[in-house]
């Protein structure tokens, strides 16, 4: 089975070791970045499948980072968000912006790396 | 060496010490940061082949840096296996530490730390030790003891809160609500919100709105119409904006309008916030009061999802 390449975007260092390190065994490679333009600038370089960002600020600061993320094609990367915001605006809004999955804090890993082999299948096919 | 010489000295070797101490605990504090990377590396290895290795902290930097990841993955994550967690903490002592530094520190900011963290352990710890910290006079402290009393046995939550002697802060709650999270237990909002008791009925509101149950509108207006208390009636005015109540009642009016100007003002933040509509708000605030809510609707955020809305 084909596995996918992730970018993790977050300023945590610990939260970026702690959800590679777990996301590792589903996934063929995965790149950290603490800043939106290392997260743009890798985009274009290796092409991800698949960009978790951890926080909403990046993306409430620059709405059109999604497009910026993904150029003209629909819907790749996809664009999950994790974070401790449950604010029913803040996750319409993202949602609205075109982000694929919005988690909040906790999450469950095992859900977390179900949902990546899930792509993982949907590459094989 | 006249007086100046010697006073100009002194000042160099002050200026040196002062930097030499700075440079020494910035490489203390890296050192650390770069330990709870290789802690949060190791554990997580650990939770993901599912099985134990020897991770070891030697010394109390060590351990400190050990406590640090540990709560980093217990706060950040559900459903990880605590048998693993339960293991490093007994092969590293940790608990023992803890309790050691606990009672031997005279910071008050390290003893609640030490308490805050004991929350988030699973637990090995002797609660009945905790007494003396949960009648202390200081609030992180207070705040802590009451968490890791509460983390100890959650089905005595309720029970250990009504117990209560002091009135719960809205950062005691906050504190309260995401260990319920964390720990996942489900508890009935309904018998809190009819309790007599101020801290049971705060956090009955607070499980309301942080897991937005629409049901629960009706025992909040009863509360609008019965209790006296200022502070439990404008929580539940909050609480009915959060789980996006139409706010039409007559009692709401009357707390509204007898709430005063600075309570209609936060009111009118928090209605903002909360997605009401200008028109809405100013049926529910009438007058000039309503016109922060225009500023607010009409602040950068708002515009940013009206133009992601539009794009």
């Amino acid at each position: 089975m084909k596995k996918c390449t992730i970018i993790i975007h977050s300023s945590c260092k610990l939260l970026l070791t702690y959800l590679g390190q777990s996301l590792l065994p589903c996934c063929s490679a995965i790149y950290h970045t603490q800043t939106t333009h290392e997260t743009l600038s890798l985009n274009e370089s290796i092409h991800p499948d698949l960009i978790i960002v951890i926080s909403t600020s990046p993306l409430l600061k620059s709405p059109q980072l999604i497009q910026g993320l993904r150029g003209k094609s629909t819907h790749r990367p996809l664009i999950f968000v994790i974070t401790w915001q449950l604010s029913e605006q803040v996750v319409i809004g993202l949602l609205e912006m075109g982000i694929d999955q919005y988690m909040t804090f906790p999450i469950s890993v095992e859900r977390l790396r179900s949902k990546v082999t899930a792509i993982n299948y949907m590459l094989s096919v | 060496m006249n007086g100046i010489e010697i006073a100009y000295t002194l000042y160099i070797i002050v200026v040196i010490l002062l930097s030499l101490i700075a440079i020494i605990y910035t490489r203390a504090e890296s050192h650390k940061e770069f330990l709870t990377k290789v802690y949060t590396l190791q554990i997580s290895e650990q939770l993901n082949l599912q099985n134990i290795q020897n991770i070891s902290a030697n010394n109390n930097h060590e351990r400190e840096a050990l406590l640090d990841a540990l709560r980093h993955i217990i706060i950040h994550s559900y459903g990880i296996d605590h048998s693993i967690l339960c293991k490093i903490i007994y092969i590293n002592s940790l608990d023992k530490y803890i309790m050691k530094v606990l009672f031997s520190t005279w910071s008050s900011y390290r003893k609640a730390r030490m308490l805050h963290l004991l929350s988030y352990l699973p637990h090995n710890y002797e609660v009945t030790k905790l007494k003396r910290f949960r009648h202390s006079n200081d609030a992180d402290i207070r705040r802590g003891a009451l968490l890791a009393t509460l983390a100890d046995n959650p089905s005595m939550a309720i029970a250990n809160i009504s117990k209560l002697k002091h009135e719960l802060s809205a950062i005691d709650i906050t504190h309260i609500i995401s260990l319920l999270r964390r720990n996942l237990l489900p508890i009935a909002c309904e018998p809190l919100l009819k309790s007599p008791n101020k801290n049971l009925c705060l956090l009955g509101m607070a499980i309301v709105s942080n897991f937005n149950i629409t049901m629960a509108e009706q025992e909040l207006h009863s509360i609008l119409s019965h209790s006296r208390d200022q502070r439990i009636i404008r929580e539940a005015i909050f609480t009915l904006c959060s789980i996006g109540s139409t706010l039409q009642s007559r009692p709401l009016r009357q707390q509204i309008i007898a709430g005063g100007a600075e309570f209609r003002k936060t009111l009118c933040r928090h209605l903002s916030v909360e997605g009401y509509s200008i028109d809405t708000i100013r049926q529910i605030i009438p007058g000039r009061d309503s016109l922060l809510a225009e500023k607010i609707i009409l602040s950068h955020k708002r515009q940013l999802y009206t133009s992601s809305e539009v794009s």
